[in-house]
């Protein structure tokens, strides 16, 4: 004879409900369900959001490195500027005739101009 | 079978595992109380305003500053490049109401001494970096200021990067502002290697200023400023901040570079030989020097002199090259020279005119050409020997003659030589020149005689340049021009380069016969001071009376104003450069002309520049 299929009647709602509550507070909640075979999906999830974290708090930290490299790097180009414009300064054709001169230096501007040869 | 209830036998209940449950059951509720009140702040709760400002975590936004972009020489020396400064300012009174009101007032006493004690090594810091005051100065300004209550002491102003890196490692500096005092700003200023060579031509932008946009700062600012940028920056553990990906980031776009077509080398020569004629004479109120190349255009060195009249230095502060205008006198003579030979009236300079004694209309006799009759005992003479000596009168007689029944065909001329508009130039201010009108009120039957020697119109020094690089160039009028091309990093974004005015003003043959003709007024003429130099010049002197706004020519003292010119190029034979030096006296009684001054200053110019192989020499 077929066993006829149980019908779920509103009762044993609560009496599932009452059971979990019981099993929760005798500490055997998790045992009920059966958790145990998911444990290793469990403690990959946890290792995930930790890995997540660790990212995260990672390219925070590269980032903070990004941006005083990128001071360093303007640090650089100003100096840079700025030595640029001290060679420049030097540059200068009277200015290179006058240090000349105190310098007491015969070296003077061309009296002719050089030869091709 | 019989059952018996026999009742189960009680477990022992075990004192650990009874006390482990407790706490089992303790931390569920708890758990249970902390997911309840969870759900209650996601659904229920709003934080006060100090809490939320805490708990929040804020983007600000940061406005990128655009670099902005260098003006370059012809060979990509930097004439003007922008660096940071920074001023810098102190709060003495950092802390010190927090150490006055601690309770325990011997610990205040120590901190607020500690404060000093490094005040004192900041101040010997400050004196060894900066290098203006002793460090006592210095404590002493920090002290008394902390004393009387100072929150923006002025400790430095403009300092360089450097300097400013230096200063944030000394002590309190290196503190933050509340605890240290430091308060900085910064700004971006322009710096000019060269110092003053083409200041005035570099120009300046200076926003807020009734001329706020000078020279080529000026009128390529839209090229060289770039456009700001932003992003959004976000707090990260201690206290940093990085850039916030999930907000819009626009980076800035960094101005373009001016590559112009100034020679700093020719510049500087153009600048030392102006300066040294009339730096010593304090009746020259200044002057100006601009050397072209003949084939192109391209303005090689720009100089403009001014006396200032407080300190009688002499500096680029105002562009007289291309902003005054003024009767150019005996030079607009080869603009008369060029309209009767291009038109056929004169076939050869030795072709002759009479000397009349030198008289025409109202005039006064021309003493040269008075001498010449005395001389040679004749009363004819040739056009070459007028213009060598500069004869008013044999201009007025060439302009009356042939063009007196119909002066607008001699002036119709000169607006095709451009000496008539202000054309598209690369600096703002270049002025309009002025040439009389048969239309005009107050033109009379002397009118075209005075246009036809150089007065009665106004053109600018660098109108008359273009017109004498034209001959130089047989006939071709190209237009006068600074900026080469707009560069980024090097790569053209935009070429300028050279254009064409005119194609022709005139034909090789009288191309050939002014420079003869120019020729002559430097190997025995007004310009003599040029016969020798280190390669042929050919050009012509000019002196005239500035007409004084309101006054006149003289003044109630009879003092008068003169501009002294000489224009040409060089070498004559093939030239490859043309040049215009102009000086202008203050109101004075004593007379100076274009062959003192200005032909002293361009034979410097065209003797530094043959010597040091600027000048191809394979003619």
């Amino acid at each position: 004879m077929a066993e006829e299929k149980r019908k779920w009647k509103i009762k044993d709602l609560g009496t599932f409900l009452v059971n979990m509550l019981w099993a929760a507070l005798r500490g055997e909640l998790l045992i009920k369900l059966n958790i145990g075979k998911y444990f290793p999906q469990i403690i990959y999830t946890f290792v995930l959001f930790a890995l997540i974290i660790l990212f995260s708090l990672g390219v925070d930290a590269t980032m903070v490195k990004v941006e005083n490299n990128k001071e360093i790097l303007h640090d650089l180009e100003v100096l840079h500027t700025q030595k640029s414009y001290e060679l420049q300064q030097l540059n200068r054709r009277t200015r290179i005739s006058s240090l000349l001169e105190e310098l007491g230096s015969e070296l003077a501007p061309p009296a002719k101009p050089a030869e091709h040869r | 079978m019989e059952t018996t209830n026999t009742p189960k036998p009680k477990k022992k209940r075990d004192r650990v595992a009874t006390g482990v449950h407790l706490v089992y059951i303790l931390l569920l509720l708890v758990t249970v109380l902390f997911v309840i009140r969870l759900v209650g702040i996601q659904l229920n709760y709003t934080p006060g305003p100090k809490l939320a400002r805490v708990i929040t975590q804020t983007s600000v936004e940061k406005v990128l500053e655009p670099k902005r972009g260098a003006i370059l020489s012809d060979n990509g020396s930097p004439l003007a490049i922008s660096v940071p400064v920074y001023t810098i300012h102190m709060d003495c009174t950092v802390r010190k109401e927090t150490y006055a009101r601690m309770t325990d007032k011997e610990r205040g006493a120590e901190l607020e001494a500690a404060w000093l004690e490094k005040a004192r090594r900041l101040s010997e810091g400050l004196s060894k970096e900066l290098g203006d005051r002793s460090a006592a100065q210095y404590y002493e300004l920090i002290r008394s200021g902390r004393e009387n209550r100072r929150q923006y002491e002025l400790i430095c102003k403009d300092v360089d990067h450097q300097t400013y890196k230096n200063l944030l490692k000394l002590p309190l500096f290196n503190e933050p502002s509340h605890r240290g005092g430091m308060i900085s700003d910064s700004r971006i200023i322009r710096l000019h290697p060269y110092g003053e060579l083409a200041l005035r031509t570099l120009g300046y932008v200076r926003p807020g200023q009734s001329r706020s946009h000078v020279g080529l700062e000026g009128k390529f600012d839209y090229a060289i400023h770039g456009k700001e940028g932003s992003e959004w920056m976000r707090e990260v553990d201690n206290k940093a901040l990085v850039r916030d990906y999930t907000k819009p980031f626009i980076p800035a776009t960094d101005g373009y570079d001016i590559r112009t077509t100034l020679n700093i080398d020719i510049q500087d020569i153009a600048d030392a030989a102006l300066r040294e004629q009339i730096l010593g004479d304090t009746m020259v109120e200044g002057g100006c020097a601009v050397v072209m190349d003949v084939k192109t255009g391209a303005i090689k060195a720009m100089v403009n002199l001014l006396r200032d009249p407080k300190t009688d230095r002499l500096g680029e502060t105002l562009n007289m090259a291309i902003g005054r205008v003024g009767e150019p006198g005996s030079i607009f003579k080869t603009v008369t020279l060029m309209t009767v030979i291009e038109d056929g009236y004169i076939k050869s300079l030795d072709d002759k005119i009479p000397t009349n004694h030198g008289r025409i209309y109202t005039f006064e006799p021309d003493r040269h050409i008075l001498d010449y009759e005395r001389e040679h005992h004749t009363n004819q003479i040739p056009i070459i020997e007028g213009f060598k000596v500069s004869s008013n009168y044999m201009f007025q007689y060439l302009a009356d003659k042939y063009y007196g029944k119909d002066p607008k065909r001699f002036l119709d001329k000169l607006y095709t030589y451009k000496l008539g508009e202000a054309f598209d130039f690369d600096l703002s201010g270049l002025a309009t020149p002025h040439i009389s009108s048969p239309n005009a009120p107050g033109w009379g039957q002397t009118s075209l005689c005075s246009v036809a020697f150089g007065y009665s119109t106004e053109e600018t020094p660098l109108h008359m340049l273009t017109f004498y690089n034209g001959i130089a160039n047989k006939g071709r009028l190209m237009k006068p021009y600074l900026v080469e091309s707009i560069e980024d990093h090097g790569r053209i974004i935009e070429k300028k380069g050279p254009a064409v005015l005119n194609g022709k003003i005139c034909s090789t043959a009288t191309a050939d016969t002014l420079v003869r003709a120019l020729k002559s007024v430097t190997e025995e003429g007004t310009a003599k001071r040029l016969k020798g130099a280190s390669c042929t010049v050919a050009g012509k002197t000019g002196t005239s009376r500035v007409l004084m706004p309101g006054i006149g020519y003289k003044d109630s003292e009879g003092r008068f104003k003169n501009q002294g010119t000489f224009v040409g190029f060089f070498p004559a034979e093939d030239p490859q450069y043309s040049i215009i030096a102009v000086v202008y006296s203050k109101p004075s009684h004593q007379s100076f002309y274009g062959g003192t001054y200005p032909a002293a200053a361009v034979r410097r110019i065209v003797d530094q520049m043959y010597n040091s192989g600027m000048i191809d020499k394979k003619i």
